[in-house]
């Protein structure tokens, strides 16, 4: 293979119904104290599917020099507060009180991050993990998952990650056994999400907000995608 | 398209209603005058909702920040006294919830009959709930709940009163109640599912659909397109 050809995996990624032949093509990292351990499928599950590893690598490139760079996904909720932080900035949003945060990724049931990982090819470890892109889940643990948050770093925008964030925390959600997936959406991504599955108003049913203002748009985060092309 | 379990709020059994919950109000305009009155006797000088008031931090202050909470007065549309002299006690959490009355109620109304386990696991992952206990009968006759971050974020779920104690208000206590928990713990961004019925129910208390063209969204497995 052409050292500086890209690995190019995503494509793979788009139908969930093509079960994990695209498996084989990602190398997953799976952290010693980690239990990829979902409850038992129930019965309304569409297709048996194997658990879900914490880190899947959605793409990989070799660098001219040698270096390794992936773009790795985790729901194992390892999210550095003060990346996020630089992460928010990134996109634009206003600054939230730190521990606020912290405790509101502590509270959430899934936290999925993106990550840029730089790495030589022959030692384990990385040299450089820098957060690209988060999506957040908060839930009841057994009927309702409400997504919340979802961001891409504007320098990584344009290449499906997003897509790519949100349908594989649907996955993760879905294996848990929650049927219920919801969010709210700006009108500029509803079609964002409509191709992710996602039907706006079923049966007429309203998203209703207490006292909502403009401002409070950026501020308390509805999803606002910025991948949205 | 089945509706998915717990998408939508408030139930009532359109036998039972009262003409007047169905007229839909105009939407809330967001000055002061226009808000529940247990938000009104905040304290805060009856300002426009857009005006801050101090905080340190450069989060957008809302017209209910946790500085202003502790004058928060107990102006609720009926009392708890008043629910107790008609035989109804308020219950702020899960701890003597029997969760096979929830299930009756939830029928009752028109939700399918849920798995006792999952109610239970539910209710251990809702940071915040209501129920109003019927004296008389012991049960439960009316119930709300909200999941979130307990930060920033509420939605609210499976606001239901029983067939037989409706048109009394105790959907409207319960919601007053559940909202009034949530202020207190500074969330601001609440939000819930509202089949078309009862968007009359919910303006009232503040609430408005689609604000800014945001629009609710739910999973459905059998509509996705494939790649």
């Amino acid at each position: 293979m052409d050292p500086s050809s890209r690995v190019e995996l995503l494509p793979y990624l788009w139908d969930a119904q093509a079960g994990y032949g695209w498996l084989l093509l990602c190398r997953s990292f799976l952290k010693s104290n980690s239990s990829p351990v979902m409850e038992s499928p129930s019965t309304s599950a569409e297709e048996e599917e194997e658990p879900m590893p914490d880190e899947i690598v959605l793409v990989e490139k070799k660098l001219p020099d040698g270096m390794i760079e992936q773009i790795v996904f985790s729901s194992g909720g390892d999210v550095d507060i003060y990346d996020l932080q630089a992460l928010c900035d990134q996109v634009g949003w206003p600054r939230r009180p730190l521990t606020k945060v912290a405790a509101a990724l502590k509270n959430s049931f899934m936290v999925a991050a993106l990550h840029l990982i730089r790495k030589s090819p022959d030692t384990e470890g990385y040299d450089q993990k820098v957060l690209i892109g988060l999506a957040r889940a908060t839930s009841d643990h057994a009927f309702n998952a409400t997504i919340w948050d979802v961001l891409v770093d504007p320098n990584y925008q344009g290449q499906g990650l997003g897509k790519a964030l949100v349908e594989q925390l649907i996955r993760a959600l879905l294996q848990r056994d929650i049927g219920n997936i919801t969010l709210f959406a700006d009108n500029q991504v509803v079609d964002f999400y409509k191709n992710l599955g996602f039907e706006a108003d079923p049966d007429g049913i309203k998203g209703m907000f207490w006292y909502p203002r403009k401002e409070r748009k950026m501020t308390n985060f509805w999803t606002f995608l910025h991948v949205y092309r | 398209m089945l509706i998915p379990l717990g998408a939508t709020s408030l139930r009532l059994r359109p036998s039972l209603h009262r003409p007047s919950r169905l007229f839909c109000g105009r939407s809330p305009s967001f000055s002061s005058e226009n808000l529940p009155i247990f938000v009104q006797n905040l304290g805060t000088s009856g300002q426009n909702p857009s005006v801050s008031s101090q905080i340190e931090t450069p989060f957008q202050s809302p017209l209910i920040s946790g500085q202003n909470l502790s004058i928060f007065s107990q102006s609720l549309t009926i009392s708890d006294q008043e629910l107790a002299s008609r035989g109804f006690i308020v219950h702020h959490n899960a701890e003597n919830l029997d969760p096979d009355d929830l299930n009756s109620v939830f029928v009752k109304v028109g939700f399918p009959r849920r798995q006792k386990e999952k109610i239970v696991k539910a209710l251990d992952n809702t940071p915040s709930l209501i129920w109003i206990e019927d004296t008389r009968s012991k049960k439960l006759v009316a119930f709300a709940r909200a999941t979130g971050d307990d930060i920033f974020n509420a939605i609210i779920w499976d606001v239901v009163v029983d067939p037989s104690f409706q048109g009394f208000g105790l959907g409207k206590a319960v919601m007053e109640r559940l909202l009034k928990g949530l202020l207190e713990k500074g969330i601001v961004n609440i939000a819930l599912y509202a089949e078309p019925g009862v968007l009359g129910f919910y303006r009232p208390l503040g609430f408005a659909a689609d604000p800014d063209g945001i629009r609710g969204m739910v999973y459905s497995r059998r509509k996705k397109k494939k790649q």
